[in-house]
Order: structure tokens, then C-alpha cells, then sequence
């Protein structure tokens, strides 16, 4: 009798134990994932490369699936502040920082903003999506020299 | 015996999903870096300016250019410490004399005075040969725009001829 309690019993638990962290029971499976932590803007002339291209692409895969009804999301980014130079004690606006998004939708392109959150995708339904985004800064020759840095925050969400 | 078994299988596949699955809000965070270097850049409208003597001279006239004033861009970005930050300085020098290459004959470069108009720019100077005079300068990054006007002095002494003399504009920063 406790054998038959194991064979059947424990390996069903064990099948919704692994399929709960897939995708939990009274809950959708989310994911938000970046293909890197850090993206840089070399110097350049601001005359000959007013908009500096980021050093590489972001790849940003996001997920909502699973549950019961679809529930709207967005994915958003804060800057956490304007960017800094420790150095110089010297800040540049954030919102000189761009991009361009696609695939559009879910995706939409935007401008960061210091301490206010600013959509970069968004949907009413579930979303399994890897999305491009590419980064550029306002060159100006009005800066003062010297490395800025600034995080940001991305956060997917329910709206 | 069967209840408290399958009572526990059931918490336990709740658990994986309440311990191990993410939910809403997720996270993550993108560290940026902006580079920005000091550089400089000076602009100008023209590379050449003449003056015409008048007639026979008996006095000394001021004879200004014959172009139009000079359009002077200077681009900085510079750098600073803290709160201290580099002077952005444009100077100007002559090389070598006014010289008139069939004869050999110079005529002193102070004979050649200059006027500036713009924000940050010196009002009015005399050239030299191997001092760099001060046209103008400023305490941040930017955009400066001036002109400037060359002026030269003449003299009934002075031989006839084509003095020929090179100037040179520097922008940087101490």
C-alpha cells in the first residue's frame, strides 16, 4: 500500500513541484532578461558624430505567458539620475540618451528620463518576445570632459 | 494514510511554484557610461586679408582690411577639476615680419593691430613676432563665436611694395 502511495503520489508532486517554477499554478510565467549590464558611448567630435552610437545592441527578452487571463504589462525604464562624472563634479541630462526599439510593437522607441519611468514595450496580452534596442547619446560640444555614468532600471510589469 | 501524503505532495508542488517562479515586477539594471574627451576647434571665415595703401601718405592712416571682418569660431570642450575649471585661450602671433620678398624689405608687424568683437573675445591688440597675444578667452565648453579686424598702420617710409606676413591662431586650454 505505501509503495503504491510512492509511485504514483511522489512523482506527480515532483511533476508540479518542476512545472511550478516553470509556470506557477495561480500565476503567469514571467521573464526580463538583458543581454548585457553595461553599455558605453565613446568620445567623438561633436561636429563630425553628433549622435554617438552605443558600443553594442541590447537585447532585451521579455516574457508573460501562462495564468489565467491576460493581464496588460509594460516593460519601463528609469534613469536613476542624470549622468555624473565623480570627476568634475559635473552632470549631463539623461534625456540626451535615446533609442530606437523594434520589433515595434511590443516594442517602442523613447528617452530616458532621470527618476521617471518611460515605456519602452508594452501589451494587453501574453508576450514571449526578444526585443533590439540601440542606445545613443547627444553629443555636445558644451560638455565638460570626463567619464559619466548613470544606471538605469528596467522593470516588466503589470499596468 | 493516503491524506496527509497527498496533502503534502500538493504543498510541495505549491511551494515550487510559490518559492522558485518569478512574478511581476521584474528587474534588471543597465549601467551606462558616457565618454567625453577635451578637444578643440577654431574656425574661421577666411585664410587671407589685404590692405591697400593710400596714395602717398603723409601721415600715418590706419588702413583697415579690405575684406569683410573675420568670422572666428572657437569649439571647446575642456576639462575641469572639481570645480576648477581649464581656461580656454585663444592667442595670436605673428611669424617672422611684415616682408616684402622682391626686396627684402620688413616692416615691423606692429604695424598690423587688430580689433575683436564677441563674447569672451579681447577688444583690440597689436601684433608680435614670438609672443603670443591674447584674442580671447573662456572658463567652460562651448561654442564661441567673434569676428576680428585687421588694421595697418602706415608710414611715408615705408618703401612701395607687397609685404607678404603669416599669422597664426591658437586655441587651448591652461
Amino acid at each position: 500500500m505505501l509503495k503504491l502511495v510512492k509511485s504514483t503520489i511522489f512523482p506527480a508532486a515532483m511533476s508540479l513541484f518542476l512545472a511550478g517554477a516553470a509556470a506557477p499554478l495561480f500565476g503567469q510565467n514571467v521573464e526580463l532578461s538583458l543581454s548585457r549590464s553595461s553599455l558605453s558611448f565613446a568620445a567623438a567630435d561633436p561636429d563630425t558624430t553628433p549622435l554617438v552610437p552605443a558600443n553594442d545592441t541590447l537585447t532585451v527578452r521579455i516574457k508573460v505567458t501562462g495564468g489565467g487571463q491576460p493581464q496588460p504589462w509594460q516593460l519601463t525604464l528609469r534613469a536613476n539620475g542624470d549622468l555624473y562624472s565623480l570627476l568634475s563634479l559635473a552632470m549631463i541630462d539623461i534625456s540626451n540618451i535615446t533609442w530606437t526599439a523594434s520589433p515595434a510593437p511590443p516594442f517602442q522607441n523613447g528617452t530616458l528620463a532621470a527618476n521617471v519611468d518611460q515605456v519602452a514595450a508594452s501589451g494587453s496580452r501574453n508576450v514571449n518576445e526578444t526585443g533590439v534596442m540601440n542606445f545613443v547619446f547627444q553629443n555636445n560640444w558644451a560638455y565638460w570632459a570626463g567619464s559619466y555614468t548613470q544606471s538605469v532600471t528596467f522593470t516588466l510589469s503589470y499596468r | 494514510m493516503k491524506k496527509p501524503i497527498a496533502a503534502f505532495a500538493l504543498a510541495l508542488a505549491l511551494a515550487g511554484g510559490a518559492l522558485l517562479a518569478q512574478t511581476l515586477p521584474l528587474t534588471q539594471t543597465l549601467n551606462l557610461t558616457a565618454f567625453v574627451n577635451s578637444r578643440y576647434k577654431l574656425e574661421m571665415s577666411a585664410g587671407s586679408v589685404t590692405f591697400t595703401r593710400v596714395a602717398n601718405p603723409q601721415t600715418r592712416p590706419d588702413i583697415p582690411q579690405n575684406e569683410s571682418p573675420i568670422s572666428v569660431t572657437v569649439k571647446a570642450t575642456t576639462s575641469r577639476f572639481l570645480i576648477f575649471p581649464q581656461t580656454i585661450n585663444l592667442r595670436i602671433e605673428a611669424v617672422g615680419t611684415l616682408t616684402d620678398p622682391s626686396s627684402g624689405t620688413t616692416i615691423p608687424v606692429s604695424a598690423v593691430t587688430w580689433k575683436a568683437s564677441g563674447v569672451g573675445f579681447v577688444g583690440s591688440g597689436t601684433l608680435s613676432s614670438g609672443t603670443a597675444a591674447l584674442l580671447g578667452t573662456w572658463n567652460a565648453s562651448g561654442v564661441y563665436d567673434g569676428t576680428i579686424t585687421f588694421s595697418f598702420r602706415d608710414d611715408p617710409n615705408y618703401p612701395p611694395g607687397t609685404y607678404r606676413l603669416t599669422v597664426t591662431l591658437t586655441v587651448g586650454a591652461s
